[in-house]
């Protein structure tokens, strides 16, 4: 149930950027990244490591070091969540965003029951239901014994539907999971993303996804953000992406999904490396690893081309093809 | 469940009810002089006397009664000092490792400046300054022992805020107070609780070095440190009045570290598969 564009957006994200650093020589760990989220969007951001998908969450649920500098503003419900005082923040933290962290392992407390943790949340955000009835709304089997159990008793599955029942207990308008898949196995992972996408239309939140996983994103995103280097370099819906990629990184990233043909697996991998943030070029900074490279990329940061129905694409090679 | 060791667990026990009631079990009251019977041996050696199961000191009091009076000054002034060093250097660790920045810096320069303070000067000031007394020594003990709980605290607590469940309950919205005493303090426990039973040990042994240098308990007053002061005096001639208040300190100490360490693993929940 992909929302119909006229739903105004319940984030909208403009010019955010964050830089750690000294102010003369910054490393920007997102740069100048604009997207907007609609109510009950399941919005994925793909991007490697080091391509500022953790970074950007954490910017926007303000958990980032104190060293670490933003600009630009992101508008959750007309208020600017980077320049919200830590106690608006936390007030809204847990009931209007929650989130769900990258590893399920350690993100339970190991001294304290399933239940005395999730009653915890319930307490904080005043949730009128049980914490059973939160445990089976995530699909936990036997959940009356989950609660009496301690985190080290559970496995990494288990576990991840508990964050994601403590995450979603207030019912939240924007859930925010950071690979929420990353540290499970296979055969859990599909589990984990149905129940997302359960949570959506159950509850009918807008949720931003962040993974490596092409396939999960293809399999639950309306719509994805392809990242690299800090910087957006695609949006669009997922099926558009999927089918006619027009960034050549979007292109060289789907191109290395591995392959299975009869009797081998085909891995195309990307060469070259990606950019040290501290030293990024003026132009593109796919430049050096693209295979369609201009003069004008390594000069001039590519500006958003609009491909197509709610389409951008951030490269002077697509510009020239329109 | 572990299991707790019987001996150490047996020995704490006693020693607890000794300190508590000892009082009612003094067969002798501990200062009482008795002439007639001076350097009595123990019961069962040649010259020994039923009524003095452990002999008899330079006075004629009874040893018995002294160590057990001595007991109950040397737990509570140990469990006290421990109890008030313990709570303040939590305190000020868990402030200062939490909240960061100016704090921190400020907790952990006074817990340096009071690290580098040599024990026996300090002791020595003070029971100058303020006269002896078990006031004054708990006192010592607490002034010199605080630092090292805010300094462990304190680095308990930099790790563990940035263990990710610490940053789930701030993104599940839990109150900065709430995530401190609710989940890094209890995270913190094992070793706070490891350091404090280690520490009645050590609390033990600085009381009977400031007792046997003259500087701690004062006589009528008795501690263990104090007997054994009085009966370097006589050890060649009378050996038990060394070795009955030497032995209590070993065991006592060995037993609350064995219990304390046992009690370490029993409360840790990974321990409990």
């Amino acid at each position: 149930m992909p929302p119909d564009d006229a739903a105004s957006p319940i984030l909208t994200v403009r010019h955010l950027t964050v830089a750690f650093g000294p102010a003369h020589q910054p490393v920007r760990a997102v740069s100048d990244a604009s997207f907007a989220l609609a109510a009950g969007e399941i919005l994925g951001i793909a991007g490697e490591s080091g391509s500022g998908k953790t970074t950007l969450c954490a910017a926007l649920i303000r958990t980032l070091p104190r060293l670490a500098r933003t600009a630009g503003e992101a508008l959750f419900d007309g208020r600017d969540l980077l320049r919200l005082s830590e106690r608006e923040m936390s007030a809204l933290r847990g009931s209007e965003i929650a989130m769900v962290l990258q590893n399920p392992m350690t993100s339970l407390d190991p001294l304290f029951t399933i239940g005395n943790q999730i009653d915890e949340v319930r307490r904080e955000r005043r949730v009128a239901l049980s914490a059973v009835e939160l445990l089976r709304r995530v699909h936990l089997t036997a959940p009356e014994l989950r609660l009496r159990q301690y985190p080290h008793q559970l496995s990494g599955g288990m576990r991840q539907r508990v964050l994601t029942a403590m995450a979603t207990a207030a019912v939240p308008r924007l859930l925010i999971a950071d690979e929420p898949t990353t540290a499970l196995d296979a055969s859990i992972q599909d589990e984990i993303l149905l129940l997302f996408r359960e949570i959506r239309d159950t509850a009918g939140c807008a949720i931003i996804i962040v993974t490596h996983d092409l396939a999960a994103i293809r399999r639950l995103c309306d719509r994805v953000i392809v990242m690299y280097a800090g910087r957006i370099v695609e949006e669009g819906p997922t099926g558009d992406i999927f089918r006619t990629p027009r960034h050549p990184y979007t292109r060289a990233l789907l191109a290395s999904l591995p392959r299975f043909t009869a009797d081998e697996v085909i891995l195309q991998a990307i060469p070259g490396q990606v950019p040290n943030l501290a030293e990024l070029p003026a132009g593109c900074a796919f430049a050096d690893r693209c295979t369609l490279v201009l003069d004008r990329c390594r000069r001039e940061q590519p500006v958003a081309v609009a491909a197509g129905d709610r389409r951008r694409v951030f490269c002077w090679q697509a510009e020239a093809d329109t | 469940m572990t299991r707790l060791p019987a001996v150490s667990v047996t020995i704490c026990v006693l020693l607890v009810i000794a300190a508590l009631f000892g009082w009612a079990l003094e067969p002798f009251t501990p200062d009482a002089a008795d002439f007639a019977a001076v350097l009595v041996p123990p019961f069962g050696l040649e010259g020994g006397l039923a009524q003095h199961l452990l002999g008899t000191d330079q006075l004629g009091r009874d040893m018995l009664s002294r160590l057990i009076a001595g007991t109950h000054i040397s737990l509570m002034t140990a469990g006290a000092a421990v109890a008030v060093a313990g709570t303040i250097g939590v305190v000020l660790g868990l402030i200062g490792g939490y909240l960061g920045g100016l704090v921190e810096a400020a907790t952990m320069r006074l817990t340096d400046a009071f690290l580098a303070l040599p024990f026996i000067l300090m002791a020595l000031a003070i029971v100058a300054a303020l006269g002896p007394g078990i006031g004054n020594i708990i006192l010592v003990m607490i002034l010199t022992n605080w630092a090292r709980y805010a300094r462990l605290v304190r680095s308990e607590v930099l790790s563990i805020k940035q263990r990710d469940f610490v940053l789930l309950a701030r993104v599940a919205g839990v109150r900065p107070l709430v995530i401190a005493l609710r989940h890094v303090l209890p995270n913190a426990l094992t070793s706070i609780l490891a350091l404090a039973v280690l520490d009645v040990g050590r609390a033990i042994v600085l009381e009977s070095s400031l007792s046997f240098l003259g500087l701690g308990i004062q006589p009528p007053d008795v501690s263990w440190g104090l007997i054994l002061a009085e009966g370097r005096t006589y050890m060649s001639v009378a050996w038990w009045l060394t070795v009955w208040p030497g032995l209590l300190i070993v065991l006592a100490v060995i037993s609350f570290n064995t219990v304390g360490e046992r009690l370490r693993g029993h409360f840790d929940p990974r321990s409990a598969l």
